[in-house]
């Protein structure tokens, strides 16, 4: 009898630290906030701002040697004219073509910190889930984590390496001239309402694999006059069923395009009847332009143009 | 039987001596290694670190750029000792657990300490965790790791004692109870996927000195303990109900060797991830090659797993670079076929 209260002990113990550590992690996994920008005038400071794990940022001197390890990061330093201070890159940094000709460092997972250190750099950007690789390199130079999340963050992201690198009006001119195709867009598409919007399936890597809740695909999916059909998936990249696709019954499908092929997935058992397949609605679209980059206003365009065709004639 | 006995302890002498030199000299030869130099690809337009560079930094001399002393002093030092940290818990770890289990098979791993572990280290990864600041991961990796084994432990007793069957059973169905929960984990993880799948792969990219101060004298500890009772693991191959006779209190001695196993694979786990391999094979190595005698086993297996990951951690450092490949994916790949050559070349091995 003892022994038996022991081992329930034992295992009360083991719900109850489970459970707490659930509780925490979803109190605290909501602090992790996309970057916030503050000037700070006319001390020494240039700029100073939260990044996205929640550290406060002082640049005190405009960076001269940045490695980036977010090729959006790296997109965006380039089309304000700061590509010649780019140092070093992460692997997947390959737009525009010249950020093919600097020095790679690895992926934000396993980075050489000796590359790194070794190019001697005052500024290194990486995604929020690169830190357990990279924290070590925190006491010797900046680090700045990014955590953006929607084209909001995407546009102060923008501004905040404007003020970073000095390059306020080069900042300024490209969010204007995102925000003016943006605005093109969602002038058309913005008003309608629920029934008006085609229901998309996105599907990613895998079949079924789409994006759910607070995805940056959803919201342009969104603002591009679609709704997508996870939308209200809790999980981020819900696993959804053929059942479920085929009861939703999507009017368009977008397959990323290093995913399944658009014949592949016109030919699919019982997905013949889903409208997107009878009315040969099924696209493959470049992820490069489907993300937090500059370039993401062409995600934008493609979109809509596929979800709405009488509306944007060429 | 006096001079046999003078003639062994020589011969084990010689062997520890031996391997201590090795490891000084994969110790430089790491230390050496890397992408800049001296022994390196070097990075364009960037002057490599010289050999009298290295030395004289070890030697606290010389005036070279805080570039060279960050990368030798920060980021391969530290390094290099916490894999041979790791390293020397694993093979130790392994070749307690083997000894105790009677069983080959055994690995430091086999008691659920790697699956509750990487439980621990994705939860923190997926929720964004950082309860303890930025070592959380580490620490709850470290909990759980224990957590699991002693469950087991529990679960096993049975009156007072701990049959070794009932004991691997219960570390198989508790190991794959926390597998599916890091399963779950990684389903609902979102772009966190992916480290979660680097952790487990194990690696050392991110060694800091805190990490070696904080797992050092638990590992020292822990492998010393378990040296002091090489003699009882000698005895406990005769089988358990013999060693009683012989004296050993087996229960105890069990306890023991099982507790501090766990803590040194934790130590070493929760630092490193998941590194596969080392703990299993370092010790049947050393047993075709020293003999199945505990007394020198141990040691010998602790200064070989700290050589053999030194040297692992190396490869991965400079095989692909500038991406590095997770440490046990190199360690598998390289200990496996010399493994099988061994096992080929020596089959009537004693193993025990």
């Amino acid at each position: 009898m003892r022994r038996n209260i022991k081992k329930i002990g034992v295992w009360i113990a083991i719900v109850v630290l489970i459970g707490a550590a659930f509780g925490s992690g979803y109190v605290l996994a909501h602090y992790l906030k996309s970057p916030e920008v503050k000037e700070i005038g006319e001390t020494e400071e240039i700029v100073s701002f939260i990044d996205g794990v929640g550290r406060t940022i002082k640049i005190t001197k405009t960076p001269e040697r940045i490695v980036s390890m977010a090729s959006s990061s790296t997109e965006i330093l380039y089309e304000i004219g700061c590509g010649d201070k780019i140092v070093g890159v992460d692997k997947y940094s390959d737009y525009p073509s010249d950020a093919e000709n600097k020095t790679k460092v690895g992926s934000c997972y396993s980075p050489s910190l000796e590359i790194i250190i070794g190019l001697n750099p005052d500024l290194v950007i990486t995604w929020w889930y690169g830190r357990n690789s990279i924290e070590s390199l925190e006491d010797e130079t900046t680090v700045m984590y990014i955590n953006p999340e929607s084209v909001d963050d995407v546009m102060n992201m923008i501004k905040l390496y404007g003020l970073i690198m000095n390059k306020t009006s080069e900042a300024d001119s490209l969010v204007d001239e995102m925000q003016d195709k943006i605005d093109n867009i969602t002038n058309l598409v913005g008003g309608l309402n629920k029934t008006e919007r085609p229901l998309v399936y996105y599907e990613l890597l895998k079949r079924g694999r789409s994006t759910g809740q607070g995805t940056f695909t959803n919201e342009l999916i969104f603002m591009a006059g679609g709704i997508s059909i996870a939308a209200d998936e809790p999980l981020r990249y819900p696993d959804l069923t053929d059942e479920y696709i085929i009861a939703k019954n999507p009017d368009v499908i977008v397959v990323v395009s290093y995913g399944a092929a658009v014949d592949e997935i016109k030919n699919r058992d019982g997905w013949e009847n889903i409208s997107a397949v009878k009315n040969n609605r099924v696209y493959s679209i470049d992820t490069h332009i489907v993300t937090s980059s500059p370039r993401l206003v062409d995600g934008l365009e493609t979109f809509a143009k596929w979800f709405h065709p009488g509306l944007f004639v060429e | 039987m006096e001079k046999t006995y003078y003639r062994k302890r020589i011969r084990w002498l010689t062997i520890i001596i031996g391997l201590s030199i090795a490891l000084l000299f994969t110790v430089l030869f790491a230390l050496m290694t890397g992408v800049m130099g001296p022994i390196g690809n070097g990075i364009p337009g960037i002057d490599k670190i010289s050999f009298r560079a290295v030395f004289e930094i070890l030697l606290g001399k010389g005036n070279w750029p805080d570039t060279y002393k960050t990368i030798i002093l920060k980021i391969r030092l530290p390094r290099i000792i916490l894999a041979g940290l790791v390293g020397s818990a694993l093979a130790v770890a392994g070749c307690a657990m083997q000894g105790l289990f009677r069983n080959p098979m055994a690995s430091p791993y086999i008691l659920g300490a790697s699956s509750g572990a990487a439980f621990g280290a994705s939860l923190v990864i997926v929720l964004g965790l950082s309860i303890f600041g930025i070592y959380t991961m580490q620490l709850s990796a470290f909990i759980f790791a224990v957590q699991a084994v002693f469950v087991v432990y529990n679960i096993a007793r049975c009156k007072g004692r701990t049959p070794v069957e009932t004991l691997l059973l219960a570390g198989i169905a508790v190991g794959c109870f926390f597998s599916a929960l890091v399963s779950f984990m990684k389903y609902i993880s979102g772009e966190e996927l992916r480290s979660i799948v680097f952790w487990l792969m194990g690696g050392f990219w991110s060694a800091t000195w805190d990490k070696v101060y904080a797992i050092f004298p638990l590992i020292i500890l822990g492998v010393g303990v378990l040296l002091f009772f090489s003699k009882a693991l000698n005895i406990m191959l005769t089988g358990e109900s013999t060693a009683m006779h012989l004296g050993i209190e087996v229960e105890n001695m069990k306890r023991i060797v099982l507790i501090f196993s766990t803590l040194i694979t934790a130590a070493a786990v929760s630092v490193s991830g998941i590194i596969g391999f080392v703990g299993l094979i370092i010790p049947h190595v050393m047993r075709i090659i020293v003999g199945p005698d505990h007394r020198i086993l141990l040691p010998s297996s602790c200064i070989t797993g700290a050589i053999f990951l030194i040297l692992a951690d190396t490869l991965t450092r400079s095989i692909i670079e500038p991406t590095e490949l997770p440490v046990g994916i190199v360690t598998a790949l390289l200990g496996a076929p010399f493994f099988l050559y061994l096992l080929r070349r020596k089959k009537k091995v004693k193993w025990w």
